[in-house]
């Protein structure tokens, strides 16, 4: 009998085990994958390997027109060569499938507020905000419209692309992480695709400030708010060059009309979902300012520099175009490239297109808002999120008028709708933009191909080799009233909402301006005397830097535009210390400030990862924003608000020493002036120096912020860590500690238009492959791939290292 | 005593692998216990026999895998499973086969001892 029972419990155990290993194994905060099914040698882990990048394959279709044959080069960027477009994007689907399944379904999963299915309770508030935001709602709108373009049958063919890929797989064909979180690759879908568009909106137009402006409003002195925080900031290089005045009449109805805005201060927390360092340049010069006397285009997107990166690399040949560019996976067409005849990109738009109104509730149950004295039903929307290892969380969102519920109070008074252009149902064929941009002949076929595009708006630049070059800050802008969108507005009347769209025919925009270039850097779109109100946050030193290198720039080569593009020089760092170097007096700083002073003065303002300046330089300015602006730190203690613009304390230390933000809190018995604070933050930063350089710490400027690549699951052993490179976010080399330059391009637009382009990382999603990380190391030297725009398979061929040929299936 | 049948070792081995290229991994135990019950081998070396030769299989398997890879897996596997070696992750490897292959063995063995006793080793 004992027997019996001791073979029943290890019968039992044995189960158990066998069960254990093949589940997810939930320790919390951090979940191991099911170790039995994960390191099976024969489906887990270890058959993920690469052997899937080599050799010839033959794939019948059904469904297809003609064969498509695809060639893989050195780098694993695929040469896509059909017969006509539809084609062509089902293969560019199935390419973008087999490099980054695993990448795409995750971005839509982060964009929906999907992750705690993967990593449990510890992302349940990430995906609580997702699901507020209304991100699922903006695809699905997004898809809603899109269904009635002509266009959608395009989309289509790129999913059924993706979805060839997925069906075609096996377990053990599965992407690495997917084996790691124990993930079934599911379906691809529009709302997917969607889902990727919008969370790229979240990034470049998720932007309220109001909260921030409405505290320091009702926080600060009247004159003082003000006095910090001007409404209009001097405007030196717009990115529509003042050509000639603009003469029109904006479709804004009252224009003396002041939206109400919320009285109290907001005691909560918000994400701020533009992290510093998102960004772009794009620029294009004339054939007058170079040597071959055709127009040379560039651009560089700074965005989040991630493994895989945000970018994937293609070339799709047919009879009617030969282009060549990058696009996000998940998405058709090619963003930012060129063709035979042009080349294109984009820098984004800081406009603020997402306001926040404050609703009025009829009584405490909150489910009736008055608006322009009627009562108005919300309508209710259950997301229910999935966790890893617990019961699914259900949350209802509220959607009024102007958009979901996106924050609450304890006592609803300040309950906040979100009113973002993300959210609107398309009305035009915005997906054709970066199809149609595929077959342009000339900047008048690409203003006509990028008419649809509507969000997040982008300055869309461009030049052809006709000679060329234009700009035009495209995308639906909301028509504001003066101040309109900059504080949190009171929800209960509709004419405290926007006044309309602006017509597109009164977007700014040039062609061919005088002084021979075009240029973006997401500084203020156009000059004073453009009629619409415009807010938002607005770069003020790239675009200096590029537009006084480029109004000197004559006879340029590509490799001008290369040492250009990978410039560090840093004008917001050059500006301080020239600034500073007129009003203190060195001999009145102890030595050992004085030795630092003199280190920074000696300086070339280039943000080097060898040079210690950068650092002492970034110590300094930190210090000196904080001991000048000691009386905002202490708001941040309560809510949300943020330092005036750097731009402003530059101005204030050159011109108002005795401003009575200078003084400190802290000292009561002394009044400090800027000249006080200066040698305050001198004497900091050698202590924090000095203590760095006693604990063995590096103090070059690659050892004090190297630059983190991280895995999209943010795991080490995926990413690539502590990069030492050049550059800061206020140099034309953008790169920060996780953003920076994501796909540098220049486009020499001869007669057969020559590319170079990097970006860092590598053309494949698998961990295990060569292609995974190749191009960090080219990209942070600052160095460029030449581009294959071979017209002809066979040549591409030649030199692959994978095919791929889609046949015909009945 | 009956002697110990040293085919017993070939069959689990190429059984398992043909199992589990054709199957879940899960399917490695089922035919571990089956193979152990009716080669009638006693409980001590089903189970020692089951661990070393699936713990030789996996770890054999995922070495000869890691050849394959630019960036071999070890490392990769080295990093999520906390910065352990790779030789670690070999041998976690095979552990784990090793020991759900063991146990597999020795309920397959018990069973025959408890359900035909009279044809015990």
């Amino acid at each position: 009998m004992l027997q019996k029972i001791l073979f029943a419990i290890t019968t039992l155990f044995t189960i158990a085990l066998i069960t254990f290993l093949n589940g997810d194994i939930n320790i919390p905060g951090n979940p191991l994958p099911p170790l039995g099914k994960f390191l099976d040698p024969f489906k887990g882990a270890w058959a993920s390997d690469n052997q899937n990048e080599k050799g010839a394959l033959s794939i019948p279709v059904q469904g297809l027109k003609a064969t498509v044959d695809v060639a893989y080069d050195e780098r694993r960027v695929p040469h896509i060569y059909a017969q006509n477009i539809e084609d062509a994007l089902y293969v560019q689907g199935y390419v973008e499938a087999q490099n980054r399944l695993f990448q795409m379904e995750f971005l839509a999963r982060v964009a929906a507020g999907e992750l705690s299915e993967i990593f449990g309770e510890r992302t349940i508030e990430f995906d609580l905000e997702k699901r507020r935001r209304g991100m699922r709602y903006a695809a699905e709108n997004a898809v809603k419209g899109w269904e009635k373009q002509p266009s959608y049958i395009r989309l289509q063919r790129y999913i059924d692309g993706v979805n060839a890929y997925i069906s075609s797989l096996e377990p053990k064909d599965y992407p690495f992480e997917h084996k790691l979180f124990n993930l079934k690759p599911e379906p691809w879908t529009a709302v997917k695709t969607a889902l990727i568009f919008k969370q790229m909106s979240l990034t470049l137009n998720g932007n309220s400030e109001d909260v921030k402006y409405t505290n320091l409003l009702h926080s600060l002195d009247a004159q003082d708010f003000a006095d910090l925080y001007p409404e209009k900031q001097v405007i030196e290089n717009p990115v529509i060059p003042q050509e000639s005045k603009y003469q029109f009449d904006t479709i804004v109805g009252d224009k003396n009309h002041k939206p109400a805005i919320f009285a109290d201060k907001i005691y909560k927390s918000y994400y701020d979902m533009r992290p510093k360092g998102v960004g772009s340049n794009s620029w294009g010069l004339s054939g007058s300012k170079t040597a071959t006397g055709k127009p040379i285009f560039c651009n560089d997107p700074h965005l989040s520099l991630g493994l895989p990166s945000i970018w994937i690399e293609e070339h799709i040949n047919t009879p009617d175009f030969n282009a060549y560019g990058v696009s996000f996976p998940g998405f058709p067409g090619i963003m930012i490239g060129f063709n035979d005849y042009i080349a294109w990109g984009e820098t984004n738009v800081g406009q603020d297109v997402e306001d926040l109104m404050a609703i009025k509730w009829k009584d405490r149950k909150a489910g009736v808002y008055l608006l322009d004295g009627k009562e108005m039903k919300v309508d209710y929307r259950t997301e229910l999120i999935n966790v890893k290892g617990k019961k699914p969380i259900s949350d209802t969102v509220r959607y009024t008028h102007w958009g979901p519920i996106y924050a609450t109070s304890h006592d609803g008074k300040s309950d906040l709708a979100m009113r973002w252009i993300t959210h609107d149902v398309p009305t035009t064929d915005e997906v054709n933009t970066f199809i149609d941009a595929l077959s342009c002949k000339s900047y008048d076929d690409y203003l006509r191909a990028t008419e649809p595009y509507i969000a997040p708006a982008q300055n869309f630049g461009a030049a052809d080799n006709i000679g060329n070059i234009g700009l035009r800050i495209n995308g639906k802008l909301p028509a504001k009233h003066n101040g309109d969108g900059r504080f949190v507005k009171i929800g209960d009347a509709s004419n405290n909402g926007w006044s309309g769209f602006m017509p597109k025919s009164q977007n700014p925009q040039i062609i061919n301006p005088k002084r021979g270039f075009i240029s973006s850097a997401n500084q203020v779109s156009a000059d004073a005397s453009y009629p619409y109100y415009f807010c938002g946050r607005f770069e003020r030193y790239r675009n200096a830097t590029i537009n006084g290198m480029l109004t000197d720039t004559k006879g340029a080569s590509v490799d001008d535009m290369k040492r250009m593009q990978v410039s560090s020089y840093s004008l917001k760092a050059d500006n301080f210390i020239t600034v500073i170097k007129k009003v203190i007096k060195p001999e009145n700083l102890q030595p050992a400030e004085k030795s630092l002073w003199e280190k920074l003065i000696a300086w070339d303002f280039n943000y080097l990862a060898s040079k210690d300046e950068p650092t002492i330089f970034e110590i300094f300015y930190d210090k000196l924003e904080e001991l000048t602006w000691d009386e905002i730190t202490i708001l941040k203690d309560t809510m949300d608000v943020r330092y005036p613009e750097d731009w402003r304390l530059l101005e204030l230390i050159a011109s108002k020493p005795d401003h009575k933000f200078f003084d400190m809190v802290s000292t009561k018995e002394t009044k400090e002036k800027s000249t006080d604070i200066i040698a305050i933050a001198l004497k900091a930063t050698y202590s924090k120096v000095d203590s760095m350089r006693i604990k063995g710490q590096g103090i070059s400027w690659g050892k004090y912020k190297p630059l983190n690549i991280f895995h999209l699951t943010r795991l080490p052993a995926l990413s690539a860590m502590d990069i030492e490179a050049n550059g800061c976010v206020d140099a034309i080399n953008a790169t920060g500690v996780s953003y920076g330059p994501s796909w540098r391009m220049i486009i020499s637009l001869e007669d057969k238009p020559k590319g170079f382009a990097v970006f860092p990382g590598g053309q494949s999603g698998n961990p295990t492959s060569k292609y995974y990380k190749y191009g960090i190391d080219t990209w942070r030297k600052g160095e460029y791939f030449n581009l294959n725009n071979s017209p002809t398979y066979k040549s591409v061929k030649e030199t692959s290292t994978q095919t791929i040929q889609f046949v015909v299936s009945k | 005593m009956k002697k110990f049948n040293f085919s017993f070792i070939p069959v689990i081995l190429i059984g398992s692998a043909l199992a589990q290229f054709f199957g879940s991994w899960w399917a490695m135990p089922i035919v571990c216990a089956i193979s152990a019950y009716f080669f009638n081998v006693k409980k001590a070396i089903a189970f020692a026999a089951g661990f070393a030769t699936i713990s030789a299989l996996w770890y054999g398997m995922s070495v000869f895998a890691d050849t394959r890879f630019d960036t071999p897996m070890s490392t990769i596997l080295g990093g999520v499973f906390g910065n352990i070696s790779s030789s670690l992750v070999y041998t976690l490897t095979s552990l784990i086969g090793g020991i759900v292959a063991g146990f597999a063995c020795l309920v397959g063995s018990w069973a025959r001892h408890i359900f035909q006793p009279s044809t015990e080793a």
